[in-house]
């Protein structure tokens, strides 16, 4: 667990850059249910997340890494994502966290045992990591403004930055010209046509290196067994 | 499902008020009211049917006025008596986690609800003076746009066992928590079984909407027979199998309740809890228990449909029927929804017997054999199935 003092720093930066945000949002744009929407669960994950960091007891933080997930998934609702966000749901909240939890719960963490003295090193990293992702972040947010000024006014003129870039200059042109295609891009079937089609190979690759990691914790649990004592049993046979 | 397709093709106009959060409100109160209403006739059922099955009375001792009614009024006292009863609190429980637990369990059961089609959309009509049509269309179901339907359904339920875990643990109390360290054993053996049995149905259906599964299943002359219905149970009668033994583990009913195991754990998760908080976990059980029954008259039953009256000729629809008698769309609409409703809730209403049926005859499993029974049997099953409805749509295209 990190420490407290070192994210106020960060959360005040990122509460800045969410303020500019709802401002130019309620003046530039139309602020309707779905950027209302959008701000909340924004607020929600990045609180939740926060507590993660934070929470005492490692269950409660888990419960908040769970909300994190939700939260994140609602994002990716309102991005007409659905798809990704019921899987999110699905695989990350419904099912890791559940393992996460068990395994908490069997080594049974409580709030002394975890209190130990760390090493500064270890913080002064977790600071700067933090701060850089934060940077990261606000540039991309702000990268983000660019393309949606851009297709506001559909010139060049008013987003010069967005010139620079000519990749996004293009997508903002497209994003203009099929806003019905962005409403479908997310269903099933279009997820999984692309998924079996064009990215068949890496959907492949990574499914044999799930199943490589699959291997290799029957490998390790075996072993183990080999040097319990016989009669005891193990009753999680796969669990993972 | 017919009828209602060629209605829409005729007219020129075709509106929907299934895009109002207005609508969708007041049909998400109701819904959830009628379900909320639903579970104190299951305790009923349920306790009536567990002393039919044993050979007991079961209760029977409030009379009103002098009149026997079969126990009927026994939910109500039982309502009263967890209002009234001490809300005790632990002394070891985590405060917050463990008042927040029977809430994580029941906001689940309920938001399932969201895309459950109940019955066949009202539907009205206007005729301009031109002779245009405008019809219009309002959905017996919540939120009917959505395309991810069934994996809304698991991905909602999943989170179900968070409510459980935490319930469990937060206690403080050694039964609760094994029952809650069962929970998680159990919901890893049997939750990919689950989303494997229905695998072969979503590839025979190409779809993941309820509303396009239930239409999916209309008319008959499956195989070349005339009467029979084209419900899944018929095409997939494997995955049926398979998905109806997990959904007696996914709401922890009998023969696999070892999150509960009153014999060894006293009550298993919610051995501490009182008053309204066990009446929430109660009534949380007894809610999953009719989403699973109707999703299991969806995906394999049919859904709304009427077996044998449900005819191949769309003239002869249900709702034609009615307009033949000079009726209004609306009015004609209105009760052909009506009895698809009272149909889809009578075939809900057989599984949820069938919950309580198993509950009183089988003895309960093991809590290694259910895993052995997830892992072993029911997940292989799972993939044959998938491989034979792969291999058939591939060569005989169902």
């Amino acid at each position: 667990m990190i420490s407290l003092e070192s994210y106020i720093p960060a959360l005040a930066f990122l509460a800045e850059a969410a303020a500019d945000a709802v401002k130019t949002g309620a003046s530039e744009m139309n602020f309707g249910a779905g950027d209302f929407f959008f701000y909340l669960f924004a607020v929600i994950a990045v609180f939740s997340a926060f507590m993660v960091v934070t929470a005492e007891s490692p269950i409660s933080s888990a419960l908040f890494l769970v909300v994190t997930f939700f939260a994140m998934a609602a994002i990716y609702a309102l991005l007409s994502a659905h798809f990704l966000a019921v899987i999110q749901v699905l695989v990350y909240a419904g099912a890791i966290m559940v393992l996460f939890l068990f395994v908490i719960m069997l080594l049974d963490l409580r709030k002394e045992e975890l209190i130990e003295k760390r090493h500064w090193l270890l913080g002064a990293v977790g600071f700067v990591v933090g701060i850089a992702l934060v940077v990261l972040m606000v540039a991309s947010f702000r990268l983000s403004q660019n393309v949606e000024v851009a297709v506001k006014s559909g010139t060049d003129q008013e987003a010069p930055d967005a010139a620079k870039f000519p990749a996004i200059q293009e997508s903002a042109d497209q994003i203009d010209g099929s806003r019905i295609e962005a409403a479908r891009f997310g269903t099933t079937r279009r997820v999984s046509k692309h998924l079996f089609r064009e990215y068949l190979f890496p959907f492949e690759v990574a499914s044999l290196l799930l199943l490589v990691g699959i291997i290799g914790v029957v490998v390790i649990s075996r072993r183990r067994r080999r040097r319990r004592p016989p009669g005891e049993v193990i009753d999680e046979e796969g669990a993972s | 499902m017919h009828g209602i397709f060629t209605l829409l093709a005729t007219s020129t106009h075709v509106e929907s008020l299934d895009g109002d959060w207005l609508w969708a409100l007041i049909k998400a109160i109701a819904f959830v009211g009628i379900f909320l209403t639903i579970v104190p006739v299951m305790t009923w059922v349920e306790r009536r049917g567990s002393a039919f099955i044993q050979d007991r009375v079961g209760p029977n001792r409030i009379t009103v006025f002098g009149i026997k009614n079969a126990g009927l009024l026994f939910p109500m006292a039982d309502g009263l008596k967890f209002l009234f009863k001490e809300d005790f609190l632990p002394e070891k429980a985590e405060k917050i986690l463990y008042t927040l637990a029977p809430m994580m369990i029941m906001i689940p059961a309920f938001i399932v609800y969201a895309v459950v089609p109940f019955s066949s959309p009202i539907m009205h009509e206007s005729v301009a003076d031109d002779g245009a049509i405008t019809r219009y269309i309002f959905s017996i179901q919540i939120a009917p746009n959505l395309g991810v339907g069934l994996l809304f359904v698991f991905a909602i339920a999943s989170l179900g066992t968070y409510g459980i875990i935490v319930g469990g643990w937060s206690g403080g109390s050694k039964y609760s928590f094994l029952g809650s360290m069962r929970a998680c054993a159990q919901m890893i053996s049997y939750e990919i079984p689950l989303t494997l049995s229905v695998i072969g149905i979503l590839m025979v259906y190409q779809t993941l909407s309820l509303q396009g599964m239930v239409a999916h299943q209309t008319g008959g002359g499956l195989l070349g027979i005339s009467w029979l219905p084209h419900w899944g149970i018929f095409v997939q009668p494997l995955g049926f199998i398979l998905f109806l033994v997990c959904a007696f583990a996914e709401t922890n009913r009998a023969p696999f309740d070892v999150v509960e195991s009153d014999s060894e754990l006293v009550a298993g998760f919610h051995t501490d809890y009182s008053g309204f908080k066990f009446a929430l976990f109660f009534m949380a059980e007894y809610a999953s228990m009719v989403t699973m029954s109707a999703l299991i008259v969806i995906l394999f039953f049919g859904g709304w449909h009427i077996p044998i009256i449900t005819p191949e000729n769309p003239g002869s629809y249900l709702i034609d029927w009615f307009r033949g008698f000079d009726m209004s769309l609306l009015w004609a609409s209105i009760l052909t929804t009506v009895i698809h409703f009272a149909v889809f809730m009578a075939k809900t209403g057989f599984f949820l017997w069938l919950f309580i049926w198993v509950r009183w005859t089988l003895p309960r499993f093991r809590y290694d054999q259910l895993q052995a029974l997830g892992w072993k049997v029911l997940l292989p099953l799972g993939l044959v199935n998938v491989a034979i409805t792969a291999l058939l749509l591939l060569f005989y295209g169902m």
